[in-house]
């Protein structure tokens, strides 16, 4: 059965793929062609918009989606536990939105091949922001898990995005610097900013994968009570 | 159905997004406020706190729009209100209306608190960032409409939304797409009011609301059999646009060779006459825009060398004093008929102990000498000046040196000297000012006020020169002389643009480009005003950051060049805002800029080395590893952006 959900979740998400992949690729030809920005800035700027808007576009309406169809019912009938439907959408948006961060990167790889950079670094770059919005997905899942709109889930992602920023900053300047450890953004940061690379990876790999852990957890038991709220 | 009942009924419609969108906006802002008054500063927010809810306004100006158009044209409720006694078209617009002052509200709240405090505070907002703010409105205004359209057709919220958001982004594209000769996101759009910007966010947003009108309207629905056709006609418009772009502002590469590691180094390019020289041996040759390079260096011939021996030095140097010459890269040369002169100040100090196993340098003496060029390469010492009355051994040391026309200009520490070079290449003492200079004159911190710096009087040299050279003291000699990698930047480059009878100055620091303008000059001081600033952005920032420090940067006919170890940018300081024209970028483990030189044709030849550290199992059994550095040499030849 659990085959089965992951079927109905990859089909009914494939416009996501269609749709963020072709977008992307439109943006790495256009931007990689008029060179507006250096290689990697153009990088940057390509996947960070891609960080913000790909865990967005699948988190939008993966729960909030079954709950406005009134679909939720339906699924919660099928003889299979509940939290393998909310793993299940899960594993399909994480593979989606990595699938796309990957292909942008090599498209990017093929683009600029020894252009302005050593091989690699453009893929690695695009993968630790794929990292960060593999973090911010997680983070979107206990607030999105009972959402009973698409508008109010979005509101409830911006606020998650708005709030590791605003969290971020705040430790910045009042220096608990321990915060920035579960900040999703963490990631991309390490290779843009030449401060935070004294950050202990393995450290940071433990704190936010912990993190994660716990917060996908939350997500998890919210969606399997998800019937109290309906 | 009466209009009042309408707008309210919007109004109650959208409260939820209202007050949801405000309070993730405001956030930021009263953070910083919190934390101003917490400091003892008041309570007011700056510049800081408010870019973040300014760009992320446009964000949320479109998903107002699509939650304002999906609460009334989902599938079951638009059926109802089209029952009602009210126009299609007058609903849709006041809802336009009403959705667009609500996402106004929102978007302006924390700017409105921002210059409000700030005010109250006696902070002021600059130009720049006003009309960052202006432009962020103007493309919140953009996503706002262009979201309607699309919810109005695909009656989705997120895809709608995502759709409206690419289109958005397409748009701003547009004009670097198109023959504009836009090439600088800050300097063409961001931080200036464009006409072609204003034109496409108000034009782009009437047609979406025209449009949305007629769609709602007619009920137009997106079709599935019509999104196959929507997408191949997406495609094709994007690979047209494709075809017919070009690079807008990255610098082309126009040939680049190899060369030896050796003569890759700091200042390793001097203009000598016409030509230029690779490490004062090889003739840079960048005819048919290719790199050749023609080896300059043959053995002395023997008449050559009797003559040297010939000659007398100037100096004989004592045992323990040690030579520094200036500058000590780069060389400054004058051509006389058809021989080249050379100038050098050679300085020497010795060791005097400080500290048990430290030492500092002691100046003791200076000689400003000329030299003759001759076989290509080789220095004949023609004559010296002592100059060791200018030595003050009570201050730090710090030299310079400057060539207008046929005089010298020679800085030693607060002292200078202004020598004649004579037709036979010997130098004659013109005057000579022991702490002649005055200090430096830092530029005041309010901005409109006109600050000044004293005018330096030297007999003989234009006045222009005089202004190019009292501002480049002032700011280059003075104050940015510790930077290592810039001695012949001082010699041979100034910060100085002067066009026809206006004469401007920038100056660089970590945030970005300040541009002066000189106002007035007489016998003591030039009078100088603050223009406008150019901030490096963030994109530009990254990676590696411009320090003015260490980085080194010079104004040649009307460009600015600004260089660090893997970046070069340069910027048009001439036109009405300071923009960047191009940049060249290579990202590369341990590449390193070392030299720049802009040609007569406008191309640049610029000098690079690389050096990789390879590690390898050692044969010795005491030690595990080897390791040891590949170092390369580049000389790339680039075209100058215009």
């Amino acid at each position: 059965m659990f085959k089965q959900l992951l079927w109905k979740e990859w089909r009914e998400n494939l416009w996501k793929l269609t749709f963020g992949g072709a977008v992307s690729a439109a943006f790495v030809l256009l931007l990689f062609r008029i060179r507006l920005f250096p290689d990697a800035t153009n990088c940057v700027s390509i996947s960070f918009v891609q960080m913000l808007v790909l865990p967005v576009i699948y988190a939008l309406d993966i729960f909030s989606g079954e709950m406005s169809n009134g679909t939720i019912h339906l699924l919660f009938k099928f003889p299979v536990p509940r939290w393998k439907i909310f793993i299940s959408k899960y594993f399909i948006s994480i593979g989606g939105f990595l699938t796309i961060f990957l292909m942008s990167g090599l498209l990017m790889e093929l683009i600029a091949q020894g252009r302005e950079t050593d091989t690699g670094f453009l893929l690695k770059l695009n993968a630790s922001f794929g990292i960060s919005a593999l973090l911010l997905f997680t983070w979107f899942c206990p607030f999105g898990a009972q959402s009973r709109s698409e508008a109010g889930s979005l509101v409830a992602m911006f606020s998650v995005i708005i709030g590791w920023g605003i969290i971020m900053l705040w430790s910045g300047v009042s220096e608990y610097m321990w915060i920035w450890h579960f900040v999703p953004y963490q990631y991309f940061t390490l290779y843009i900013s030449e401060n935070s690379l004294e950050v202990n990876m393995l450290q940071l790999v433990l704190s936010t994968g912990m993190a994660a852990l716990g917060i996908l957890a939350v997500a998890c038991y919210r969606f399997v009570k998800v019937r109290r709220v309906l | 159905m009466k209009t009042g009942r309408i707008i309210h009924q919007q109004i109650m419609q959208l409260k939820w997004h209202f007050l949801a969108c405000l309070g993730l906006l405001m956030t930021l802002p009263i953070e910083e406020a919190i934390i101003n008054l917490k400091d003892g500063e008041g309570f007011y927010a700056s510049g800081l706190s408010l870019g973040i809810p300014v760009m992320a306004g446009t964000l949320l100006a479109g998903l107002i729009a699509c939650g304002n158009v999906q609460a009334d044209l989902d599938e079951r409720r638009h059926i109802f209100w089209r029952s009602k006694p009210v126009g299609a078209k007058s609903f849709i617009a006041l809802k336009y209306m009403v959705g667009l002052f609500m996402a106004f509200l929102v978007i302006s709240a924390p700017v409105l608190f921002g210059l409000i405090s700030s005010k109250v505070h006696g902070e002021k907002f600059d130009r720049a960032f006003v009309a960052l703010i202006i432009n962020f409105q103007l493309i919140s205004l953009l996503t706002y409409s262009v979201c309607f359209f699309c919810n109005a057709l695909v009656r989705k919220t997120a895809q709608a939304w995502l759709i409206g958001m690419a289109i958005v982004c397409f748009l701003l594209l547009v004009p670097f797409v198109l023959p504009f000769r836009f090439k600088d996101i800050s300097g063409d759009f961001l931080l200036i009011a464009s006409t072609v910007y204003i034109a496409i966010t108000v034009g782009a947003s009437l047609a979406a609301f025209i449009v949305s009108l007629f769609a709602v309207n007619h009920n137009w629905h997106l079709q599935t059999n019509l999104k196959g056709l929507l997408w191949t006609g997406a495609t094709m418009i994007f690979l047209a646009m494709l075809l017919f772009t070009r690079q807008v502002a990255n610098i082309k590469v126009l040939d680049e060779i190899e060369i030896d590691a050796e003569h890759a180094y700091i200042g390793s390019l001097n203009r000598i006459s016409d030509s230029v020289l690779l490490a004062s041996t090889f003739e840079v040759d960048t005819n048919n825009q290719k790199i050749q390079l023609v080896n300059s260096f043959s053995p002395p011939s023997e008449a050559l060398q009797k003559q040297r021996q010939g000659i007398q030095p100037f100096y004989t140097r004592e045992k323990d004093h040690y030579p520094e010459p200036f500058p000590r890269y780069s060389v400054v040369s004058y051509c006389i008929g058809e021989q080249l002169y050379t100038f050098r100040l050679n300085s020497y100090y010795i060791r005097e102990k400080v500290g048990k196993n430290s030492w500092a340098p002691k100046y003791k003496k200076a000689y400003i000498c000329s030299y003759r060029l001759a076989e290509g390469i080789y220095r004949v010492p023609v004559s010296a000046l002592d100059l060791a009355d200018c030595i003050d051994e009570k201050k730090a040391w710090k030299a310079g040196l400057r060539q207008i026309d046929d005089k010298l200009i020679i800085f030693i520490q607060d002292s200078f000297a202004v020598i004649q070079i004579k037709a036979d290449g010997s130098l004659e003492l013109v005057e000579k000012r022991i702490n002649g200079l005055k200090g430096y004159s830092r530029h005041l911190s309010d901005r409109e006020k006109i600050f000044k710096i004293p005018m330096m009087s030297i007999d003989g040299v234009e006045l222009n020169e005089r202004v190019k050279l009292t501002v480049d003291v002032n700011y280059g000699y003075h104050h940015f002389y510790s930077s290592w990698r810039s001695d012949n930047l001082f010699c041979e480059n100034t910060h100085v643009d002067i066009d026809g009878d206006k004469i401007s100055f920038c100056l660089l620091d970590e945030g970005g480009i300040q541009r002066y303008d000189v106002v007035k000059w007489d016998e003591e001081y030039i009078y100088c005003k603050f223009r406008d600033e150019r901030p490096f952005t963030f994109l530009e920032q990254m990676f590696s950051l411009v320090t003015t420090d260490n980085d080194p940067w010079f104004l040649q006919d009307g460009k600015l060049y600004v260089y660090e170890n893997q970046k070069l940018m340069v910027f048009d300081i001439r036109s009405n805002s300071i923009r960047k024209l191009g940049h060249f970028e290579r990202l590369r483990e341990d590449y390193r800029i070392r030299d720049i030189e802009v040609l007569d044709n406008g191309d640049i030849l610029l000098c690079a080395e690389t050096e990789k550290r390879i590690i390898t199992k050692s044969p010795d059994p005491n030690r595990k590893y080897d390791d040891y550095f590949i170092r390369k040499g580049y000389l790339s030849l680039l075209k100058n952006p215009e």
